[in-house]
């Protein structure tokens, strides 16, 4: 493709010198509880258990897929890394700082660096700023700190052919800015988000279910300019979803989250064609596939509600509703010890927080 | 009670399904059964749905025919704006008239055409011959009255039934959709609910007066997989146990492929592709239906990259004239600017498109050169400018 060669960018290009060898970004032990006021004096009673624990690596120009099922602490993740909410403990080392206890001023300096894209295109965009000036928002907050040095004001000219350049990466015409968002489409909208956050040429950018709110038909379309930017300008994302299928089309590694924990994560292949953890398979044969003539034989939970993460079970958190705990006679160790997230075998990059993963074949 | 065995009732489901009789009982032949010469539950024939807006006339449905047999699911696919949910709204009439208007069609409901019909003769209808299951189990329940006093409120209004009947009638109900400790959930607020128990009981009311044919609006697009999969057998072991028609509407075509016996695939108010679910898939005969299954990303297998139909779904004030998704396909020629017509194709299987004997004779559609090479070259240009 044309676009990989001519891109990699000048700031791309320095950093990969500097940091060598490095992840881009590095997540170690990261947990975020929520208080639950209740009573007249709005006392802390309970904690919600959103993210507990959560440790991963993300390489620059690599995609990690997260995924799991409503309240499974995957949007939370995202926005704690971005520090859009305070994480109640952990490190998030983004080049070699960690970006939890940096002091403001110099989170803001590495604000242009890590970008996030919404789910909504609909509540994303302010309804009464032109489309350009939703895009040129980055520009007037930051300055244009793309090339590296100093920021730059654009202004005028300078900045509508900035803009008006944003938006064709993106598949929009350059005078697109000029109108307001409520004159385009979702999968539109959902393009000019994309150009808002590549505005100041981030290095890293959380997806949060970027394609959940899309018809089928523009869904292709973002997932192809989300791959095809990632290629042109070496950018890793942090791809958060529901949507198993469109995460293994984009993902390098899966990572699957239930009631704040991984329990499961490996390379993409992996995961899908040999999960080890009995809520992946739980959850990978509960897609319906789009082939009338494949019936598989679906693996299902032993109970369908999902238990609150006020109350995280103890041990597994998923043992009251596993198929392999009720198969093995409800084993002790399940109920009373957390199984730790180990690989599958010494040295694989498969790693499963399941203490019997090696009788999964045992669901059948 | 015995305990609910999902395993054990699926493998019963699909045999039925399959035709084939179940071991150690004598079942008639379930084919024969089917052949026989029934009339449909429901016949939609030549339905047109118009909006009459300030912005002008929006033929949301242009001439929608279809039918459903009993005991039989058929799904309309389509895209946000394609006239789906419209044409379910238009079958119960739900509709606010204006600005909607029936323009001319007709909605034989068991032979009974439900077109003319006042809004007062209409009321035994919904929820007594046909019901509906709404896509937001969370706005379509009343959050200030219990489960048990809705699905009570629909019974009474279609059965005359004491105070103690209708509690244990509820209760049966629930059971019935396999709500877990239905006792305690009769007397629960929806807030109480998972959205999963939500649908269940939307569900146990939908079913409360055992209606002939049921409309699904996108029942299972709210929830999580797991939960999904567990409300689409349930839909599935409905249609068995009671011999209902199932309309389906849905923009997932694994769902689709999962629950459905006949599929109709629309685009722009108007129907681009009929047929029974497994020749569809098979061998889709329309560039559209080509289309959507080629963007779709696979969960059961990798691909290098996904075609993409280019351009958005026109806005129903402003469909193009002739073919609606000439402008967007790469078949288009100067003769698509007239309507192709709904043509069979092959049997049972039909196609509006100018194409379609090229398309059963293997002719290929291209999606790829048209909007994705673009994309990256802009990307490109920027990059090296900026």
């Amino acid at each position: 493709m044309s676009a990989s060669t001519s891109a990699p960018t000048s700031h791309a290009k320095k950093s990969d010198t500097a940091t060598t060898d490095m992840p881009l970004l590095n997540v170690a032990g990261l947990s975020k509880f929520f208080p639950v006021r209740r009573g007249i004096f709005a006392r802390v009673k309970q904690w919600v258990r959103a993210v507990d624990d959560v440790s991963f690596t993300l390489g620059k120009g690599e995609t990690l897929g997260l995924v799991g099922e409503s309240g499974c602490g995957k949007t939370t993740v995202g926005r704690t890394i971005l520090r859009l909410t305070r994480a109640t403990a952990g490190q998030v080392m983004f080049e070699g700082e960690d970006i939890l206890q940096l002091p403001r001023s110099r989170l803001h300096e590495l604000r242009p660096k890590m970008q996030i894209i919404f789910q909504d295109p609909y509540g994303s965009l302010n309804p009464r700023m032109t489309v350009g000036n939703a895009v040129a928002e980055p520009f007037r907050i930051h300055g244009d700190v793309t090339s590296g040095g100093e920021p730059v004001r654009l202004t005028g000219v300078q900045l509508r052919e900035r803009v008006g350049r944003l938006l064709e990466q993106v598949g929009m015409p350059a005078d697109a800015q000029y109108r307001y968002p409520h004159e385009f489409s979702g999968g539109q909208r959902q393009r000019i988000g994309i150009a808002r956050a590549l505005a100041l040429k981030p290095k890293f950018i959380v997806c949060d279910e970027p394609t959940s709110a899309l018809d089928v038909s523009v869904r292709a379309q973002v997932i192809n300019l989300l791959q095809d930017l990632q290629k042109a300008y070496g950018l890793s994302y942090l791809m958060i979803s529901h949507d198993l299928a469109a995460v293994r089309h984009i993902s390098r590694q899966v990572a699957v989250m239930y009631l704040g924990r991984i329990v499961e994560q490996a390379p993409t292949t992996e995961l899908y064609d040999r999960p080890r953890h009995p809520y992946t398979r739980v959850l990978l044969s509960a897609i319906p596939l789009p082939d009338p003539t494949k019936r598989r034989a679906r693996v299902t939970a032993a109970d369908d509600e999902i238990p609150s993460p006020i109350n995280v079970p103890t041990g597994c958190a998923f043992h009251p509703r596993c198929p392999l705990y009720a198969l093995l006679g409800k084993p002790e160790r399940c109920h009373t010890e957390l199984p730790a997230l180990s690989p599958v075998a010494p040295g694989s990059q498969h790693v499963v927080r399941c203490h019997y993963h090696e009788e999964i074949g045992k669901l059948g | 009670m015995a305990p609910y065995n999902p395993k054990a009732k699926t493998a019963i489901g699909l045999r039925l399904a399959a035709g084939r009789p179940v071991a150690a009982f004598t079942w008639p032949p379930f084919a024969e059964v089917e052949t026989l010469p029934e009339a449909p539950v429901l016949e939609v024939r030549d339905l047109r749905t118009y909006f009459h807006t300030e912005r002008g006339t929006a033929r949301a449905v242009d001439g929608v025919s279809f039918s459903v047999g009993r005991g039989r699911t058929l799904a309309v696919v389509g895209e946000s704006g394609c006239g789906k949910t419209v044409t379910a709204l238009s079958i119960l009439k739900l509709l606010n008239m204006p600005p909607a208007e029936i323009v001319s069609g007709q909605i034989l409901l068991d032979g009974r055409d439900l077109v003319p019909l006042t809004p007062k003769e209409m009321q035994p209808v919904r929820g007594g011959q046909a019901a509906m299951i709404f896509q937001e189990p969370a706005t379509s329940l009343n959050p200030v009255f219990t489960v048990g006093d809705q699905i009570g409120e629909a019974i009474r209004m279609h059965r005359r039934i004491s105070k103690q009947d209708e509690r244990a009638e509820v209760i049966r109900l629930l059971r019935e959709v396999r709500m877990s400790e239905p006792e305690r959930r009769v007397d629960q607020y929806p807030h109480e609910l998972s959205g999963g128990m939500k649908q269940r009981a939307m569900i146990a009311m939908a079913l409360s007066c055992n209606p002939k044919l049921i409309i699904a609006d996108e029942p299972t697009t709210a929830l999580d997989v797991t939960m999904q999969a567990r409300i689409l057998e349930l839909l599935r072991q409905m249609r068995e146990t009671h011999g209902t028609a199932v309309l389906l509407i849905t923009h997932d075509l694994g769902v689709v492929a999962e629950t459905a016996d006949d599929v109709v695939v629309m685009y722009a108010g108007r129907v681009a592709e009929q047929a029974d679910v497994r020749s569809l898939f098979a061998k889709p005969l329309h560039p559209y239906s080509i289309g959507l299954f080629k963007s779709l990303p696979r969960v059961d297998r990798s691909e290098e990259r996904l075609q993409e139909i280019p351009g958005n779904v026109p806005s129903p004030t402003k469909f193009p004239s002739g073919c609606r998704f000439r402008t967007r396909c790469p078949l288009a020629v100067a003769k698509c600017s007239e309507e192709p017509p709904l043509v069979e194709v092959e049997p049972g299987h039909r196609s509006a498109c100018w194409f379609a004997a090229d398309l059963a004779a293997g002719r290929e559609v291209n999606f790829t050169a048209s909007v994705s090479s673009q994309v990256p070259k802009a990307a490109g240009l920027a990059g090296g400018a900026a």
